[in-house]
């Protein structure tokens, strides 16, 4: 279910009043409640896929509750620096004592076998080497399985041979990318001993499936979202109204801006031999508020959603157009994802504390497995590839935490410095976003050739263009306007209202209601 | 939580009452003939009214590009409208002559039909022009397609309340297009109406720069979808009794084989264009569309296989 869809206008009412009308008063009722239709929203896409989810779900549940038995027995497994106690004893457990023990002291034969050949094997290492196991399984089965029999065949041929390796034809899962790492974040937290493992099913199977954030994110740590769900929820006016505001101002993101600028980039694109420069130019312009608009607007109805249900989400995004510099951008864009990276691999690496040059391998590292977290294509790769080129230097000189302030803090407008590096930075993001939507290596270079080569203005109606920048346009100035504030929570009720009624009649005019892009990272 | 809610449902009470408003103000506007834009074919075809003519004729760009109608007409004798339109697939034939035929009468119609109006889905970009018949939506034949095309539309919500609708298609219905079709309205431009629809053809070949004609295979299967849609347009020419003719317009070295074996069986009179015409590339403008001397000579080529067929 896309939450631009109609099929959403009619759930997210029923389900909202249900949850607060009917469930409020009992907690549990309500996580059950939560489950089921996130389940149900899930399954309005392929109900097929509603079994990875639960398999997920219950393997990392069953490994943490194994790691934290194995914890109470080993002095020597809590390392983690604070432990948040999640399975708050004074709720109500639906898993009885007997049934909890039963659960903790049995487990496969198999994995007795394992503890007894290995001493790698044993103890949480187990547990958590079967959560990665089987979720890094997953993922790499359905996303990256016909990647790397591609891959594989073109090296053989490179080699001289003749491949006689055959694909799959899978289906990716939508959210799979999202919902694997919610799950081993969960596992790896317990391992460390950040966090203990929870015996409540239900709030666990409902972190992992919860609805507003299932397909896209934010990709919420266990240690922030899976506490909410033991708390009993009031509702409170504020919040509700922040939530809807986020929910306005996300679906005039996705249905104004990214929807209206795939209208455009899409044929540039799918053309970018005969474009002119001009248009080749603009469409990587466009296809970054494209993303943009369609990935922020996403979170942004995410977290709203999530809002109105009484659960606080981690930003996002945080105007990342307005970064001075990369590293500034990447502390602005999918920031759940890259602290996901920053905790769960960039630290074990050894972070910056380390030599120069593993510090650099560290950075290459993360910022290609990020690229390749979006998809099993070189481009992704070639992306990220480029994020830490263009990072890396700016680590060496150490001015990679310059920027931690807004940009035109407590000003009207940026100073000039500011505006250039705005600028500098912009252009260095657009480029990497070329190989990004790229198809392949080779037509991002086509791409990026074509802007030099082609004619500059030939066969350009820059008519066709104009509605998506004006659009633009609205958003940065409305973005600038709102940087350090809950998006249209203006004080003057007359400049609320005027933004409220602004932004409904942009979407109803001007948003795409027919043939509507789905969001385009559903596919990561 | 009651103040919540009561904000909520305010505001969503001012939204209804807004679209029913707006929605409700599209369907007196877009439904005046004297804002129809003129200068759009399929506009034009719906503005039209009180016709009585001897012949029409139906079917995509390739059917609009192909006739002098004027030529036609002196040649025939007859009193003839030309009602094919840019990109126009079974789905807009039907209901353009449906439409048509409410306030128009017509004794013969030839509707062209070739492979890529057999598999409209795979020929057109875009292949239904849904937003066309949007103001029509109260006539029958009109919601039945609409809906069977627009599944969103095929609904309770459209059912009681179908002012939304114009925001589906809001680019055609905005603001700003009301204010051009209301400044438009006092000086119309009718670009159609002294050619009957058709286009303008010349007696000599004019000096045309050389292009090179892009070569695309039309597709070979028939799209269930078109065949359904055909055989109603044939149902309806029964019902209201017309003359049905099928003709193919010309297309550069085009192979009719395999339309001929498909609509064989429906029966009625086809007409196929000249295999010389077919493989003059001066004739055309591009693979599908005849330039105006083709067109000329088309006209005339017509014209003696009409009578033979008659």
């Amino acid at each position: 279910m896309l939450f631009n869809s109609f099929e959403f206008l009619f759930f997210m009412p029923v389900v909202f009043l249900l949850y607060w009308l009917v469930f409020q008063k009992n907690l549990k009722a309500q996580n059950v409640f939560l489950l089921v239709v996130s389940y149900v929203f899930y399954g309005w896409w392929d109900w097929r896929f509603l079994g990875l989810i639960i398999a997920s779900s219950l393997v990392d549940y069953w490994c943490g509750l194994k790691m934290s038995t194995v914890d109470g027995r080993q002095s020597t497994a809590n390392s983690g620096s604070h432990n948040s106690d999640i399975s708050n004893s004074s709720l109500p457990n639906i898993i009885s004592t007997n049934k909890q023990q039963w659960s903790v002291d049995r487990g496969p034969i198999a994995i007795g076998l394992l503890t007894k050949i290995s001493p790698w094997f044993s103890g949480k290492k187990l547990y958590l080497t079967i959560s990665l196991v089987f979720n890094l399984g997953l993922l790499g089965f359905f996303k990256y399985f016909n990647f790397f029999i591609e891959s594989a065949a073109d090296f053989i041929s490179l080699l001289g041979f003749q491949p006689h390796l055959s694909t799959l034809n899978l289906i990716l899962p939508v959210g799979i990318s999202f919902y694997t790492f919610q799950t081993l974040s969960y596992s790896i937290d317990v391992y460390r001993g950040n966090l203990k493992a929870t015996k409540d099913p239900i709030a666990f199977f409902t972190y992992v499936a919860f609805f507003p954030q299932l397909v896209a994110g934010p990709i919420e740590r266990a240690s922030n979202l899976l506490p909410q769900f033991f708390k009993r929820r009031e509702f409170a006016y504020q919040q509700g109204s922040d939530g809807m505001k986020l929910i306005l101002w996300g679906l005039f993101k996705k249905m104004v801006i990214a929807d209206n600028c795939a209208l455009v980039v899409n044929p540039i694109f799918d053309n970018y031999q005969t474009a002119s420069g001009l248009e080749l130019i603009l469409g990587a312009v466009l296809f970054a508020f494209q993303i943009y608009g369609d990935f922020s607007g996403y979170s942004d109805i995410a977290i709203g959603v999530a809002l109105l249900f009484g659960f606080q989400l981690m930003t996002n995004f945080r105007t990342p157009y307005f970064s001075r510099d990369i590293a500034e951008f990447w502390r602005r864009w999918h920031i759940s994802l890259s602290t996901w990276f920053r905790d769960y691999l960039y630290v074990p690496l050894g972070g910056s504390r380390v030599s120069k040059a593993k510090a650099i391998r560290n950075i290459f590292i993360v910022f290609l497995v990020s690229g390749f977290w979006h998809g099993a294509n070189w481009t992704f790769i070639a992306w990220g590839g480029i994020h830490a080129a263009m990072f890396i230097p700016i680590f060496l000189i150490g001015k990679n935490r310059v920027h931690l302030d807004e940009a035109g803090e407590n000003r009207l407008l940026p100073s000039i410095s500011e505006f250039f590096k705005i600028l500098v930075t912009f252009s260095l993001v657009c480029i990497a976003w070329i190989f990004f939507r790229a198809e392949s290596i080779e037509m991002a270079w086509g791409y990026i050739a074509g802007i030099a080569t082609n004619p500059l203005t030939e066969g350009l109606r820059i008519s066709t263009y104009l509605l998506s920048i004006s659009l633009i346009i609205i958003l940065l100035i409305s973005e600038w306007g709102m940087r350090s504030m809950i998006v249209l929570n203006f004080k003057s009720p007359v400049l609320r209202y005027f933004s409220y009624s602004a932004v409904i009649g942009l979407i109803l005019f001007y948003g795409v209601f027919f043939n509507p892009q789905d969001f385009i990272y559903f596919q990561f | 939580m009651i103040q919540f809610l009561s904000k909520i449902a305010i505001s969503a009470v001012f939204l209804v009452l807004f679209i029913y408003g707006y929605g409700s103000f599209c369907d007196y506007f877009f439904a005046q003939d004297r804002f129809l834009d003129l200068s759009e074919k399929k506009q034009w075809v719906l503005a039209q009214k009180g016709n009585s003519a001897d012949y029409a004729v139906l079917g995509s760009s390739r059917a609009y590009g192909a006739f002098d109608m004027v030529l036609l007409d002196s040649l025939t004798g007859k009193k003839g409208i030309n009602l094919g339109s840019n990109g126009s697939g079974f789905k807009d034939n039907y209901l353009v002559l449906t439409h048509f035929l409410k306030s128009n009468r017509i004794k013969e119609l030839y509707l062209q039909v070739d492979m890529n109006s057999l598999n409209s889905k795979e020929s057109f970009s875009n292949e239904f022009h849904a937003f066309t018949f949007l103001p029509y939506w109260e006539d029958a034949e009109v919601k039945t397609v609409l809906k069977e095309e627009l599944p969103v539309l095929d609904n309770w919500v459209s059912d009681v309340f179908p002012e939304w609708r114009y925001f589906y298609f809001n680019k055609y219905f905005s603001p700003k297009e009301i204010a051009r079709r209301y400044l438009m309205s006092s000086g119309r431009h009718d670009p159609y109406s002294e050619l009957k629809g058709g286009m303008r053809s010349s007696v000599r070949l004019e000096e045309v720069p050389k292009v090179e004609i892009g070569l695309r295979k039309a597709p070979e299967f028939i799209d269930q979808d078109d065949w359904n849609y055909l055989q109603t347009i044939i149902q309806l020419a029964e019902q209201q009794e017309i003359d049905l003719k099928l003709f193919t317009a010309p297309m550069y070295l085009g192979d009719h084989g395999y339309l001929k074996n498909a609509i064989s069986e429906l029966g009625h009179a086809q007409i196929y264009p000249d295999q010389s015409i077919e493989l003059n590339k001066s004739l055309f403008q591009d693979q599908g569309h005849l330039n105006s001397h083709g067109r000329y000579i088309y006209t005339k080529s017509f014209f003696e296989a009409i009578k033979e067929v008659i």
